[in-house]
């Protein structure tokens, strides 16, 4: 509906002020970028790409885009798809899910700082709680170094991540299941559809607003993962589990090259950037008139 | 058929429910061990006797902290939840001509990790003269949150039928009273979810809460519950302890919240 | 909503204090033992000093690396502490580079420091010919503790250099084929350099070690920094495999713990978790030959434009002292530098003997926690050398190092180190 510009003013300018100073404080990390600020005072010494350049030509930074790439896939895909799910079946059965959903939504409100150190014990190969369970099944087939083994390290850290996110999934996707229109659901089952169907028929179309931000969100949270990693592993093994922003942390805060941290910001949002942008265009076009 | 699945359904929620709890009693049951039984292994293992006086020691650690949380927290939530939903409110229901790029713009700022802010902000929070007050973690934490909220908001609103609005505006309701008296009350699901994501954000956040508070009458929970670990000194068991109760207050809020979303089903019903 | 804007006006009012005389203090010890030495530092300091308020911030961080961090929004903000701890070294030159400290020859000489502290420590604190930190407080890296129970049963003595390190273990491996001799938990990621600068140490002695950190060395050529890296490989089927899973306290804290290379701080931690010296473990410095002590020193700055400096000078000048370090010291676990403190206050052997090598063996500043070697370099070596364990290949790691010292510039941002030889 069109309004007088007046009132386009009036609602947006709040919201965009702070958009605003965000914009600003990320020109000064891109100008800082450019600069070879080595230290802990101000440098301001264009240096123009060299940063980059240096993040290019490291092995350690590829093995980070990796990484990312990895949670963004095995992250970010099964929780929503889960959290879809679950809250779907969850709307089944109202009575378990009064208890149930706690039971999800608690892993979300417990610090990053805990949730690493528990799903470390976790993981643990010698004692972990893992480890000890499998032997107990006699699955000792099964153990292996978990979070010690470079190559599988970075597979537990997704299984915490989604042990804590997957309540974020349900709490917007139950949301946006209780807004759709009753009558679609009851014409549809007096239509004798089965519980899949109408799933797959009504309810998904019906909660793309939902999977958007869902599924944006959670991609979000993989380029900002940070203290589950610091917890976790610091990256380890050596650097296996490193992810971009700890490298952007580290090499700012630990190695105090700034400028070349910066650089690492900028690059984070342009992968965001090329993430979100189809992947937003797709899902309006399918879910948005 | 329909009942065989009912049974898979219910035993991999059993798993489910198994898999998500075990970490959780991990957390509680060490946080009733001493030291040495939790170094020595482990994990699954009750604690042999139960040392509450960990939580005792934990908690008064604690208590200021968390009372500033609460003081820090909670205005944050409800500043960033107001200044979204009413800028969330705009972009999804006005028609203008740069609605998808002003949408985009604010996706694209909530993408980077905040520590990169960390340095400008502190800086201006310090140039307002905010620095180690509750009102400049208000202010950091508003502005590190509000274009997340604008985003989920907006996307709710999308929802809403165009025609209740057109219908509203032909009994002459100005949009800002349709803003409180109609949007509100019937969107609460989704404004709810974003105060919850906010509030646990800002609950949980610890560089910026440490790099803007300077004594302990204005440190919060979160980086008074890491301090329980000590440099040199791992003290689990305490830590365990404290992050149990720092949890508390969330799991609270998130109940306290819910029952708004039954109120928005309800609401929801009404829109019809 | 109008009640709590109001509300949030009206705390925000109060935070600003007016107070008399404060000081605003950062530190990273945070919990139990260092807690309670830090407390009674300030009990002992407000009874000196009744009209001066601490404020402290305790900032966790082993090393103080989020403390740095909080520190650079702090800085660059304009808004300094009135003092705040730091490491000695390369660590707290980063601080003095970005112009942020004020020298404090005056105190150090009011105080006869000079007199009273190993020549070492001076030149830890001083660049550019000006001091820039007053050191309190000394650790030692070079510590083997062992399990005396195993040994004793074994019938085993505990190794004097690396050779004979590479003996026990193989003795411990045959039989007892389920333990593992070397405790490691490389989640605290500097447990590897600790290691390993043990090993170098025992193959080629401090003079090298020294100049190896500072970038002093043809890493690639070197044939004695090769021989410490294969032995440093020879060591690896003895540690124990997943090593990157456990912190440093867990590894020592399991039952089938048999020896670690890890600092003096560990003896608050045996004594927490109710092992018995002497009976359950015991230690000794290594290697033994030649007897040298791997230094880590904690200390206090004074910052420029520290709203309270005069309570920051008093600070200083007061943790300078004998009896103050000496309080502090007992309870936290290190020992002091001040040479009036006599050695029979600590109850311990092992601090006992920290003492007498303090005072009398060769001194030199251990690698990490930004120490000798600038930290941008030593952030990036930690995990060349845990990526070593997992993978050893001498020729691909004295390449990497190399590369690493050349990129950090390590020989030109040690040259401080030299400069007051």
């Amino acid at each position: 509906m069109r309004v007088r510009l007046r009132t386009l003013l009036l609602f947006l300018l709040p919201g965009f002020t702070i958009v605003g100073i965000l914009y600003y404080m990320l020109a000064w990390t891109g100008i800082v970028s450019t600069m070879d600020w080595v230290g802990m005072a101000p440098v301001w010494k264009f240096a123009g790409l060299k940063n980059y350049r240096i993040l290019f030509t490291s092995q350690r930074f590829w093995t980070n885009v990796k990484n990312n790439m990895i949670w963004l896939i095995l992250f970010v895909i099964p929780t929503g798809i889960f959290g879809m799910v679950l809250a779907y079946v969850l709307e089944l059965m109202p009575r378990i899910s009064r208890v149930l959903k706690p039971i999800f939504f608690y892993p979300l409100v417990i610090s990053p700082v805990v949730t690493g150190t528990l799903w470390a014990w976790f993981f643990e190969p010698q004692q972990g709680v893992l480890n000890v369970i499998l032997r107990y099944l006699h699955l000792d087939f099964l153990r292996t170094g978990w979070i010690a083994d470079p190559k599988i390290a970075v597979y537990c850290m997704i299984v915490a991540g989604i042990w804590q996110n997957l309540g974020f999934a349900l709490v917007l996707y139950t949301a946006a299941m209780r807004e759709v229109p009753s009558d679609h659901l009851d014409a549809a089952k007096v239509d004798g559809a089965s519980p899949g169907q109408i799933f797959f028929h009504i309810i998904v179309p019906e909660i793309g607003h939902a999977t958007i931000v869902v599924f944006s969100l959670l991609v979000l949270y993989t380029l900002k993962v940070f203290d589950l990693v610091w917890v976790m592993t610091r990256g380890g093994p050596g650097y296996a589990t490193e992810v971009l922003p700890y490298l952007m942390y580290r090499i700012t805060f630990r190695q105090l090259m700034v400028g070349v941290g910066s650089a690492v910001a900028v690059i984070i949002l342009l992968i965001s950037i090329v993430v979100l942008v189809p992947l937003s265009k797709w899902m309006m076009a399918r879910w948005m008139e | 058929m329909r009942g065989f699945g009912k049974v898979i359904a219910l035993i991999v929620i059993l798993f489910l429910i198994v898999v998500w709890i075990l970490p959780v009693y991990v957390m509680f049951s060490a946080s009733l061990k001493p030291l040495s039984e939790i170094n020595s292994g482990n994990y699954l293992r009750p604690p042999t006797e139960l040392r509450t006086e960990n939580w005792v020691m934990a908690f008064n650690t604690l208590k200021n902290s968390l009372k500033n949380s609460f003081l820090v927290s909670i205005p944050a939530t409800l500043i960033t939840v107001f200044i979204g939903s009413w800028s969330g409110y705009a972009l999804a229901i006005f028609k203008f001509r740069w609605k998808t790029r002003l949408f985009f713009s604010i996706a694209i700022v909530t993408f980077l990790p905040y520590q990169i802010f960390l340095i400008p902000l502190t800086r201006l929070i310090v140039d307002m003269g905010l620095f180690n007050t509750f009102a400049g973690m208000i202010l950091a934490y508003v502005i590190l949150n509000t274009p997340m909220a604008i985003l989920i908001t907006s996307l709710f609103f999308q929802t809403i039928p165009k025609e209740l609005y057109e219908a509203s505006s032909l009994d002459g309701c100005t949009p800002t009273r349709f803003y409180f008296s109609i949007l509100l009350p019937i969107s609460l699901a989704g404004i709810t979810s974003a105060a919850v994501l906010t509030f646990t954000n800002v609950w949980n956040e610890f560089i910026i809460a440490l790099s803007l508070s300077r004594d302990p009458t204005t440190r919060l929970a979160i980086p008074t519950l890491a301090g329980l670990k000590g440099s040199y000194v791992a003290q689990w068991n305490m830590l365990m302890a404290g992050a149990a109760i720092v949890s508390i207050p969330g799991i609270l809020v998130l109940i306290f919240l819910g029952r708004f979303f039954i109120k928005g089903l309800t609401a929801g019903a009404l829109k019809e | 909503m109008r009640k709590l804007i109001v509300l949030v006006l009206i705390l925000s009012i109060f935070s600003f204090s007016f107070s008399a005389s404060k000081l605003v203090i950062y530190h990273w010890w945070t919990a139990g033992g260092e807690k309670q030495a830090i407390n009674k530092l300030f009990e002992l300091f407000k009874k000196a000093y009744p009209d001066i308020e601490i404020v402290e911030n305790p900032i966790v961080g082993g090393g103080g690396t989020t403390l740095r961090t909080v520190l650079m929004g702090l800085l660059a903000a304009g808004m300094p502490p009135d003092t705040f701890q730091s490491l000695s070294g390369a660590d707290l030159k980063t601080y003095v580079d970005g112009n942020y400290l004020q020298p404090v020859d005056d105190i150090w000489n009011a105080q006869k420091l000079d007199e009273y502290f190993p020549p070492l420590m001076k030149k830890m604190v001083t660049f550019k010919g000006h001091v820039y930190a007053i050191p309190m407080s000394i650790h030692r890296a070079n510590w083997l503790m062992y399990n005396k129970k195993l040994f004793d049963e074994l019938g085993l003595k505990p190794p004097k250099n690396v050779d004979e390190l590479l003996e026990v273990c193989k003795k411990i491996k045959e039989k007892r084929p389920d333990l593992w001799p070397i405790s490691l938990g490389t989640r605290d990621k500097f447990t590897a350099v600790f290691l390993f600068d043990a090993v170098l140490l025992s193959v080629a002695g401090p003079d090298v070690y020294e100049k190896f950190y500072t970038g002093r060395i043809d890493v690639r050529n070197n044939p004695l920094i090769e021989k410490a890296f294969e032995y440093y490989a020879k060591l690896i089927p003895y540690i124990y495999p997943y090593h990157s899973a456990q912190t440093w306290d867990q590894a020592l804290g399991r039952d089938d713990w048999v020896m670690m290379v890890i600092g003096d701080f560990a003896v608050g931690y045996m004594m927490a978790v109710g092992r018995k010296y002497g009976v359950d473990w015991d230690a000794v410095p290594f290697p033994a030959e030649p007897n040298t002590f791997l230094m880590i020193v904690d200390t206090f700055t004074l910052p420029k434009k520290a709203k309270n400096e005069d309570s920051a000078r008093k600070w200083l000048k007061f943790i300078a002292e004998a009896e103050p370090e000496k309080e502090f010291t007992i309870l936290k676990g290190s020992i002091a530098p001040h040479k009036l403190v006599p050695v029979d206050v600590y109850p311990d052997e092992v601090r006992r003997i920290d003492v007498k090598d303090f005072r009398g063996a060769r001194i030199v500043p251990s690698s990490i926690h930004g120490v000798l070697a600038p930290q941008s370099f030593l952030s990036e070596y930690q995990d060349i050398l845990i990526n070593f364990l997992y993978s050893p290949d001498v020729n691909r790691v004295l390449r990497q190092i190399d590369d690493a010292m050349k990129f950090y510039k390590v020989k030109e941002n040690s040259e401080w180190y030299w400069a007051m030889k």
